[in-house]
């Protein structure tokens, strides 16, 4: 038998229609190119693997 | 030399592109592993496993942010178990990506246009909020309540159907839960929450043994230092790989297709029903309001049948005008003429033209100018006539001579000779066995002149078409 209270905790809030635009406009855009840039930054400049421009 | 995958610049040592600094060959492998993820994702979708499906896309979109085709199948797959705001912020974002050509832009615009049906999906998704909050707070029947309506309102919404089967299963009322979980299934085919829901209730003793067994296992490949399953897969999925090599890009090309077809008419049909409905509904008014018009005579077609109506009506009021005009002027012509014939002592040819002016047409002053013309000409005439008819008479054309004889009473019924008129038209009409019109005209004489010379051969002629006719 599962213990509700426990799996109640695996539920997440969704989002709703009127938050829409601040999720968006918070919703950082990063992919993996992003984050190897980020390790090479902080790692030394020399290694700079720069960000991609769409 | 190489062409950077980024900026098209020309790389001639090193992978490393000197104008925008990307590494190519790290791009490269972001792009075929985004690639490999997106094709996962397609197929998964492809198979109903939205989960899996949105699970790969995600992990495809982490590989390339730029992959606008993989957020738009992510969209597609998260409207598909309800959270179709999730949906919306993919497309949106997928918009700001790619502006033209996007089919993003089709599925904003179709939900956009049916903002009711929108508003319900929100309200399903906030009374599965509401409904979280108060399984915190332990109002659970209020959570029910609420979530049962979410479900209700959005039957593909996977995790409303997901938490009743979970409380229902905490309540031991299995039914109820199966219903739930079939429900979430029937959505998202392999969804793993429903099927661990399906396991806890269906086969709980054999899933504790199973989980048992695979954690064996597991410590078993730790123990032997790889897995033997990943090994296995990644054997499977290579070979498939070669295989599918030459159709990915068309099995791609084809099954976005198929979905982006699919979802369209899940989107769009109702749309286009609302717009037919609405187009019968305002023919149907019309087609009222045309028939009320008909009956209360305020149509267009009424209206001018009517003013059409007027308007012959006026000028054929116009056309007697101008005919009484004319047959004046005409009248006035023949007047002019009858007295230049009576001038001339040609009475008979004036008597004609007199007796077929109509006088009413005149003023007093024209009607006592005919009437002293008629006076003057007409003894004259009958005289004529009545010299005519005996000459006709004696050359046996008893037509030429009826007509005289009748112009001749006709002009001058006392006139001398009238009786004597009257007994030969009596003759013709007997000859002609007209006996009726025979005796009328032998009555004339014996009724109007008594003093005739023919007065008792008109009295014998009555006794015997008298007596003819009663036989």
């Amino acid at each position: 038998m599962i213990n509700f209270n426990e799996e109640i905790k695996k539920y997440e809030q969704i989002l709703e229609l009127d938050d829409i635009e601040d999720a968006i406009h918070s919703t950082d855009l990063k992919d993996i190119m992003d984050m190897l840039n980020y390790i090479a930054l902080q790692s030394g400049p020399e290694n700079n693997i720069r960000s991609r421009s769409q | 030399m190489m062409i950077c995958n980024n900026c098209g610049y020309e790389i001639k040592s090193g992978h490393v592109c000197p104008s925008c600094g990307a590494d190519n060959v790290l791009l490269s492998k972001a792009k075929t592993a985004s690639l490999r993820q997106y094709n996962k994702g397609v197929a998964f979708a492809k198979e109903g496993d939205y989960s899996a499906a949105i699970e790969s896309l995600r992990e495809c979109i982490l590989f390339d942010k730029y992959n606008f085709v993989a957020r738009n199948l992510l969209g597609i797959a998260y409207f598909q178990i309800g959270l179709v705001t999730d949906a919306l912020k993919e497309w949106i974002i997928s918009t700001s990506i790619k502006k033209e050509k996007n089919p993003a832009q089709k599925y904003i615009d179709s939900l956009q246009k049916n903002a009711r049906r929108l508003e319900k999906y929100n309200d399903a998704i906030c009374m599965y909020n509401k409904a979280i909050k108060q399984f915190k707070l332990n109002n659970n029947d209020l959570a029910v309540i609420s979530l049962k309506k979410a479900a209700d309102i959005n039957q593909s919404f996977v995790d409303a159907q997901n938490l009743l089967s979970a409380y229902y299963i905490s309540c031991d009322d299995k039914i109820k839960a199966k219903k739930y979980i079939y429900r979430a299934l029937k959505v998202d085919k392999r969804n793993p929450r429903a099927l661990e829901y399906l396991a806890e209730i269906t086969n709980h003793n054999e899933k504790k043994e199973e989980i048992t067994k695979s954690k064996q296992n597991e410590n078993e490949s730790e123990l032997y230092g790889y897995n033997e399953k990943i090994d296995k897969e990644y054997d499977i999925s290579f070979c498939k790989r070669i295989k599918s090599v030459f159709k990915s890009q068309l099995f791609m090309f084809i099954s976005g297709a198929v979905i982006s077809a699919a979802v369209f008419a899940t989107l769009a049909l109702p749309d286009i029903v609302d717009v037919k409905n609405n187009q019968i509904n305002s023919l149907n008014s019309r087609i009222t309001e045309l028939e009320n018009e008909n009956k209360n005579g305020t149509s267009t077609f009424a209206i001018k049948y009517k003013n059409l109506e007027e308007e012959v009506e006026n000028l054929r009021k116009e056309n007697e005008k101008y005919k009484g005009e004319y047959s004046i002027k005409q009248q006035q012509m023949d007047i002019e003429s009858a007295k230049a014939y009576i001038e001339n002592q040609k009475y008979s040819q004036a008597a004609e033209i007199l007796l077929k002016i109509d006088e009413t047409q005149f003023d007093d002053s024209t009607k006592s100018e005919i009437e002293n013309l008629r006076n003057e000409c007409y003894p004259y005439a009958a005289d004529e006539y009545y010299t005519s008819g005996v000459e006709a008479m004696q050359k046996d054309d008893s037509k030429d001579a009826q007509n005289d004889f009748l112009l001749s009473v006709k002009l001058n019924p006392k006139s001398n000779n009238a009786d004597n008129a009257l007994y030969y038209l009596a003759e013709i009409e007997e000859t002609n066995g007209n006996l009726e019109q025979a005796k009328s005209y032998y009555e004339r004489i014996v009724n109007e002149f008594s003093n005739s010379d023919v007065f008792k051969d008109a009295e014998e002629k009555i006794l015997e078409i008298s007596k003819t006719l009663q036989q």
